[in-house]
């Protein structure tokens, strides 16, 4: 008992010693921006990263050729771009930009990464990003050597690039974290350490402290540097009850969307007050339909279902974040038909629709089976289903059963086609409404997965490649849009919108509507 | 004895590679990949992916893979945090986890046993009331109850102690009460009761017709005699503490393994599910033969009884 008292008492000096540990600074500190998240970066290393923690750290400590900001499209680490008469290929001029090592930016790095990514060894998840560039998708399936796609570096400083077909969006596409270049020391290298990252963006990584902190600090060899009023940032890998604990004690300055949640009850707490925030993105809630599966091979079920629910009324009283209720697939913003393509808790139409897809149903011998959604057990999804399954309950007399899974177990349903309803979503990738209306190009498209397809939808998609006319274009897409809602293999139930918590003291973060946050023009002022 | 010791590692080593065959198989089975997500990537891609990681060999190669890297202990890089190994999450996150353990145990041991005292020194009396209450509401009180408690009243309402985080010593005290007093708690139970039938026992009456003193009859005899029992709830306590409760790790945002266990599973991180598995389960196999050789040693009655069980197998 003596000896363990001892034990006990030298273990708590111990303790007390692991205190001064140099590796954890105190909280405050006045010039960096406090910002959370529950979870570490997967990696950053932009070729192999998915998630928009990530990709908020990589667009720190990256610039691609473009970027965009409140103005719009910017030039970044390309001076100017010219665009030959087909609009196929793409010459950028370089800037004099420098790697945080002081090594220059070369257009040797950007063919040089775009190769890496596009070899069918190299283990890129978002390789089919890439898939504009001329020969980009033959080389990840191996049958061409990838250093023979349609990129050349003419000089250190111009960068040739060669399209698949006329992409209007491809300079969008260009300030994306799919295309940044990474620096040769991370090319070269299979495992390259994540605590020495060379950057070329308005901050470089100070050090990563697992489950703990990132910090960023500006860039003295950025570009563009004396734009850069930032100290730096401090990213706290910390759950959202604590980050939204810690935003109200003053010891954070952002909480919420996009690196994390705010729990949504205390949206409604913090509505009113200044500091919350509310942004439309470019993303879309919807409920999937398997059309290879009764009842939902029938159009007019489909519809049915569609027009029952009033999405209104979920907006207000359910997800209550202001999101828009969606009466097209591609949020009004962007979207080529205008939106509004049908009329929301259209109870009539449906309850018709309901009657005229049984009896055809009826016809065919098939009786109104059972039915059941599918969704992730996440508290807010839950309430959401479970006021549309009281809407199609109330309107067409349809009892469905809700069926819950975790995340992966879900996706694996829905991509097996194991399931009749499934609730899901969609974020654009880049801010153009075919990162939507191209799903459904095809059934082989793995993101589809409702069996729908229509020979009439892919000509038009295919049509909407080869024209340069934006005009045009536009007509087309939106036509398509039109084709894709009148046959809903999927139902829209509101376009999306990002909640979070601003501190008075941070000014000028550019949030994209791709959930992208630019801290290179933040001020801060205690 | 040597014996003994050797039936016993072996014993653990075979249960060990009972857990390794049984999380592989139980991986194969459950459903997704950790390259599964709603915008799902062309076959091409997934290929490659699988390719790397090397998902595609044979699920005997995977296995055997797997068992190699069991005894090198090197698990690879995380499939979801690409740029780290599992080795290096574990050596950074494990002592976290178990610094945090051992001052609970540190505080839950001695303060149980001594309230487990008082209970027994004062059977039937007030004192004895109160200690059934007190124990009762402790052990049905959830640790994450009581984290969430002190934190609000003590951090939140009147800041005597930090919110949360990780790295000094005053951090570390609103997490470690929460996760002690339950075990704290059962531990008090435990020797209260073991120590009044002890305290019954002819031999403490004879001690006490000799004339020894009332502190020399508990600490050096009777308690004595009740240490085995206790030692063996404290055994897989410990080894569930110092791994890390993922709760209290959530509420008080610790940097601590039990996190990177619960999200393997949840991203399907294959590497990290066996790296952490296999930790979890050597570290708890070799804990609970360090306590039964502790009581073998505490107790003389039981180290000649297994001595000459020993001898006999």
């Amino acid at each position: 008992m003596r000896y363990l008292l001892i034990i006990s008492t030298l273990c708590l000096l111990l303790t007390s010693c692991q205190s001064e540990s140099p590796s954890v600074k105190p909280l405050d500190q006045t010039s960096f921006i406090k910002i959370s998240s529950p979870n570490d970066p997967e990696s950053l290393d932009p070729r192999k990263v998915t998630d928009l923690i990530s990709v908020t750290a990589l667009r720190m400590i990256y610039e691609g050729l473009t970027k965009t900001s409140e103005n719009g499209l910017e030039m970044g680490i390309a001076e100017s771009v010219t665009v030959s008469p087909d609009n196929k290929v793409y010459t950028f001029k370089l800037r004099d930009a420098k790697w945080s090592n002081g090594d220059p930016v070369t257009a040797e790095d950007f063919v040089q990464t775009w190769i890496s990514v596009l070899s069918p060894e190299f283990p890129c998840p978002n390789a089919y990003q890439l898939y504009v560039i001329k020969g980009a998708k033959e080389a990840k399936e191996g049958k061409i050597p990838p250093d023979s796609i349609g990129v050349e570096a003419l000089s250190p400083d111009t960068l040739v690039v060669e399209l698949e077909s006329p992409t209007p969006y491809f300079l969008e596409l260009a300030s994306t974290y799919f295309f940044f270049p990474v620096h040769s020391s991370i090319r070269d290298n299979a495992y390259h350490s994540e605590d020495d990252v060379i950057g070329n963006g308005a901050l470089k990584l100070d050090h990563w402290e697992q489950r703990s902190e990132v910090v960023f600090s500006k860039n003295p060899l950025y570009w563009n540097s004396k734009e850069v009023s930032l100290a730096g940032i401090h990213l706290y890998i910390m759950d959202e009850n604590v980050a939204l604990k810690l935003f109200q004690a003053n010891q954070l300055d952002w909480a919420g969307s996009p690196l994390s949640t705010i729990p949504r009850e205390a949206v409604s707490t913090f509505k009113g007050d200044q500091s919350l925030q509310i942004k439309t993105g470019i993303g879309v809630s919807w409920i999937r339909l398997n059309t290879n599966t009764p009842p939902f091979t029938n159009e007019k079920i489909r519809r049915a279902f569609a027009l029952a629910i009033n999405r209104k009324e979920i907006v207000d009283y359910v997800t209550k974040a202001n999101q828009l209720p969606a009466t097209s697939i591609v949020p009004p913003s962007l979207s080529p038909s205008g939106g509004n393509i049908f009329k929301d808790n259209n109870q009539e139409e449906a309850q018709k629709l309901f009657e005229q897809g049984k009896r055809e149903l009826a016809d065919q011998g098939i009786d109104f089976p059972k039915i059941s959604l599918n969704y992730v057990n996440l508290d807010f999804i839950h309430k959401v289903v479970q006021a549309v399954q009281q809407q199609w309950k109330e309107v067409l007399g349809v009892e469905v059963s809700l069926e819950s899974n975790e995340v992966k177990t879900h996706v694996d349903k829905l991509s097996h086609g194991q399931y009749q309803m499934g609730f899901g979503s969609w974020y654009a990738d880049f801010p153009d409404s075919i990162s939507f209306l191209e799903i459904f190009r095809s059934k082989d498209n793995r993101t589809n997965q409702t069996g729908w397809s229509s020979p009439e939808y892919t000509a038009l998609i295919d049509r909407s490649f080869l024209t340069t006319s934006a005009e045009e274009r536009k007509l087309i897409l939106g036509d398509s849009e039109r084709m894709l809602v009148s046959a809903m293999p999927v139902i829209p139930l509101y376009h999306v919108t990002y909640n979070y918590l601003q501190s008075n003291a941070v000014k000028g973060v550019y949030f994209s509507e791709l959930g992208y946050l630019d801290f290179t023009k933040a001020t801060v002022e205690r | 004895m040597k014996r003994y010791i050797c039936n016993k590692l072996i014993y653990a080593a075979l249960s060990l590679w009972v857990l390794i065959t049984l999380t592989f198989v139980l991986l194969q089975c459950i459903p997704g990949d950790p390259f599964s997500r709603e915008q799902a990537l062309p076959p091409e891609v997934v290929l490659s992916l699988k390719k790397h990681y090397g998902l595609n060999d044979s699920l005997l190669t995977q296995y055997f893979r797997y068992i190699y890297q069991t005894v090198t202990f090197n698990f690879g890089p995380s499939m979801v945090y690409k740029g780290r190994t599992i080795y290096e999450l574990i050596v950074h996150s494990f002592p976290v986890s178990a610094l945090l353990g051992l001052e609970t145990l540190l505080l839950a041991l001695p303060l149980g046993i001594c309230i487990g005292i008082v209970g027994a020194i004062y059977e039937n009396r007030w004192q004895d009331k109160l200690f059934f209450i007190m124990t009762v509401l402790l052990i049905s009180i959830p640790s994450f109850m009581m984290a969430t408690l002190l934190q609000y009243g003590l951090a939140i309402k009147i800041s005597i102690f930090p919110i949360a985080r990780w790295g000094t010593f005053y951090q570390s005290i609103l997490p470690c009460i929460s996760l002690s007093l339950l075990p704290m708690a059962f531990i008090a139970r435990l020797t209260k009761s073991k120590l009044s039938d002890e305290l019954n026992q002819p031999y403490i009456l004879t001690a006490r017709a000799k004339g020894l003193p009332e502190p020399v009859i508990i600490f050096r005899h009777a308690l004595r005699n009740i240490l085995a029992p206790i030692l063996s709830y404290v055994g897989p306590m410990a080894a569930g503490i110092l791994t890390g409760s993922f709760i209290i790790e959530r509420i008080f945002n610790i940097p601590g393994l039990g996190y990177w266990f619960v999200s393997g599973v949840s991203n399907r991180d294959y590497p990290m599910i066996m790296g952490i598995t296999i930790f979890y389960g050597t570290l708890l196999l070799l804990i609970s033969v360090v306590v039964e050789l502790l009581i073998a040693y505490i107790d003389p009655r039981i180290r000649t009884e297994k001595y000459e069980e020993g001898v006999d197998g």
